[in-house]
């Protein structure tokens, strides 16, 4: 064994900040995770994990159950991370914004009073020394969905398919449910399916817990982007500027170019036919709809659509 | 057994936190744990005190220093020392354990995205990431902005094509997209508010960059950072306020209230009536189509004919796209 004392302390305040943090760790995974082996950290570790001594007038100083390393080899934390408990200096600048960030997204999504976390937030405010707002909705199907998951138990529910006019009864296995994107998502599998889809928690109506029983995959990754490639529909046109920021969103802008009298022709992009009819009638009137060349027909046949509920 | 400084360092701290309602002498540090004074070399007095002054309490003094130094750099364990008791007491912790187990629940629940945390042993960098349930995505441009909110300090950035100067004040979040909010020095600190997603270095620069000296403004009293950061054209709309009336489909009312507001002041079998009040017409009726044949305006008939004679001028629009 040979570190310095620097890295011990590094290899020190990452393991037992696993241990804290997951409440048991087994060691050869904490030693992955610092790049030593097994025997390796077993003695590294020695040092918090028997800590312990008289002082001259005989008086024990122990620390030795703070942390546990167990029969099988799991580090386990039993009477709390004490050397955290003094830490006296803040957290870093980036740990505390991201920290800061997770609390209050957290305060954002609880149910009952958070007092810890509360207090927490203020001390760490003034290490941040920004306000953040960051509201994350809690649609009402959620906690269905979450006991669902929790207990592997299927869902059933009436769904409301983004741009559908009526929904759809369905019975789905969640395998996770997660918010990404500011929206509540259930990954899973319906239980007439053969492929796990993602579901808008926000666009479920009357959730209730199933009968279906099930065991999830043991990893289910939250997904860093849905790939809407294939569905995107891009439509040129010369319209106000003025009229752009009333489009509805989610849209993409192309570049625009200038036409010299209070408008621009660019090219608008959205997801999805029913996005696009809905972009092609939210375009002003006078706009001038250049491509492609189906586009100004559709506009005005799903104007006419519209147009039919004030007969 | 002569114990290694890694021991020593955590023998300190461990005596210092049995001893946080004592006060402790350099004295007494020496004497109570390993590796200081095993030896009994340096000179005491009657009453077990170091001697000052001499070769062996200096170097004492200075290996205790360096430890405090290292417990100081590596844990953030500060123990201040008292010039007039001569003893040395543990500072307050930053953050109660309560406090600090509130934070890791939060980090092991939001997976925060784009802030990169380079601390072993941060608080929040041992949750398992599988247990994550929600994933904030933080704008790469935050931390730059961060930095000019907490000292004061403007920021540089090109928006639409024009260099911008901007005194920031605050950072929010919106339908999932990242504002700031500030103030405009070229134009009597107007308030005004970015996309993070829009805003570009200036040129010659490859982030977003600070300009001038810090404490270079101060936020004003009447920004209201919830105001700052609702961005419903409803809210904010300048057109004369507007009260409306919408049939919605039942199925759907909760997600037009979701999307507008209002209030559902009547329901019939498969209907809702939702009343609302409108302050941008044109976003107002953008939105409204989302809804399609879903939601209809009833009243009042000026809402009504935006509406249609919005539909009807398309409908009857000519084949080249006019």
């Amino acid at each position: 064994m040979a570190v310095t004392k620097q890295r011990h302390f590094e290899i020190l305040r990452t393991v037992l900040a696993a241990v804290e943090e997951r409440r048991a760790v087994p060691l050869a995974e904490a030693a992955a995770m610092v790049g030593v082996g097994d025997a390796e950290l077993r003695e590294l570790l020695d040092p918090v994990l028997y800590l312990e001594f008289h002082e001259d007038d005989g008086e024990l100083v122990t620390k030795s159950s703070a942390f546990l390393l167990t029969e099988s080899d799991v580090l386990v934390l039993d009477q709390g991370h004490w050397l955290r408990n003094l830490t006296a200096r803040p957290p870093e600048r980036e740990t505390a914004l991201a920290l800061f960030v997770a609390g209050t997204t957290m305060q954002t999504l609880a149910t009952e009073p958070t007092p810890d976390l509360d207090a927490a937030l203020r001390v760490l405010a003034d290490q941040v020394a920004v306000v953040l707002r960051l509201p994350v909705a809690r649609p009402d199907s959620l906690d269905v969905v979450q006991t669902a998951w929790e207990q592997g138990r299927s869902v059933t529910l009436r769904y409301l398919t983004d741009g559908a006019d009526a929904p759809r009864d369905r019975e789905i296995m969640p395998w996770r449910v997660f918010s990404r994107w500011g929206h509540w998502y259930v990954h899973g599998l319906a239980t007439d399916g053969d492929e796990p889809h993602y579901y808008r928690v926000d666009r479920m109506l009357d959730a209730a817990l199933g009968d279906v029983r099930f065991d999830p995959p043991e990893h289910d990754e939250i997904p860093e982007w849905f790939d809407l490639s294939d569905h995107a529909r891009t439509v040129r046109v010369r319209m106000r500027a003025d009229a752009l920021e009333s489009l509805p969103a989610p849209h993409q802008l192309g570049d625009t170019t200038d036409c010299g009298d209070g408008t621009v022709e660019l090219d608008i992009t959205v997801h999805g036919d029913r996005r696009f009819d809905h972009l092609l009638v939210c375009l002003p009137a006078d706009s001038v709809v250049l491509a492609p060349p189906d586009a100004a027909a559709r506009r005005r046949a799903h104007a006419a659509a519209l147009l039919a509920a004030y007969a | 057994m002569t114990p290694s400084p890694t021991e020593r360092i955590l023998h300190l701290a461990a005596y210092l936190d049995e001893h946080r309602r004592d006060e402790v002498t350099l004295s007494e540090i020496t004497r109570d744990v390993a590796g200081y004074d095993d030896e009994r070399a340096a000179p005491r007095d009657e009453w077990d005190r170091l001697v000052p002054d001499t070769p062996e309490h200096e170097a004492i003094r200075k290996k205790v220093q360096r430890d405090l130094k290292d417990l100081r750099e590596q844990w953030g364990i500060d123990a201040e020392y008292d010039e007039e008791s001569h003893c040395y007491r543990l500072a307050a912790p930053f953050l109660t354990p309560r406090q600090r187990a509130a934070l890791i629940s939060a980090a092991a629940v939001v997976m925060v995205e784009g802030i990169s945390v380079d601390e072993p042993g941060a608080i929040g960098s041992g949750v398992d990431d599988a247990t994550a349930r929600v994933v904030v995505q933080v704008h790469a441009h935050v931390t730059v902005l961060r930095d000019g909110i907490d000292s004061r300090t403007a920021v540089q950035f090109r928006h639409e094509g024009r260099d911008r100067v901007l005194e920031p004040w605050a950072l929010g979040v919106w339908r999932g997209k990242w504002y700031v909010a500030g103030g405009d020095p070229r134009h009597d600190g107007a308030m005004r508010r970015f996309r993070l997603d829009r805003l570009e270095p200036v040129a010659g620069t490859s982030s977003l960059t600070t300009i001038g000296e810090p404490d270079a403004f101060t936020i004003p009293d009447w920004f209201d950072v919830d105001k700052a950061f609702d961005f419903d054209p409803n809210s904010w709309g300048g057109d004369p306020p507007c009260d409306v009336t919408v049939r919605v489909a039942s199925d759907h009312a909760g997600a037009f209230v979701d999307e507008f507001g209002g209030e559902i002041t009547a329901r019939d079998g498969a209907h809702a009536t939702i009343e609302l009040t409108v302050r941008h017409y044109e976003s107002f009726r953008n939105r409204l189509f989302a809804f399609r044949g879903n939601a209809v305006v009833c009243a009042p008939p000026e809402m009504v004919a935006i509406v249609r004679d919005h539909l009807a001028a398309i409908a009857a629009g000519n084949e080249d796209g006019t």
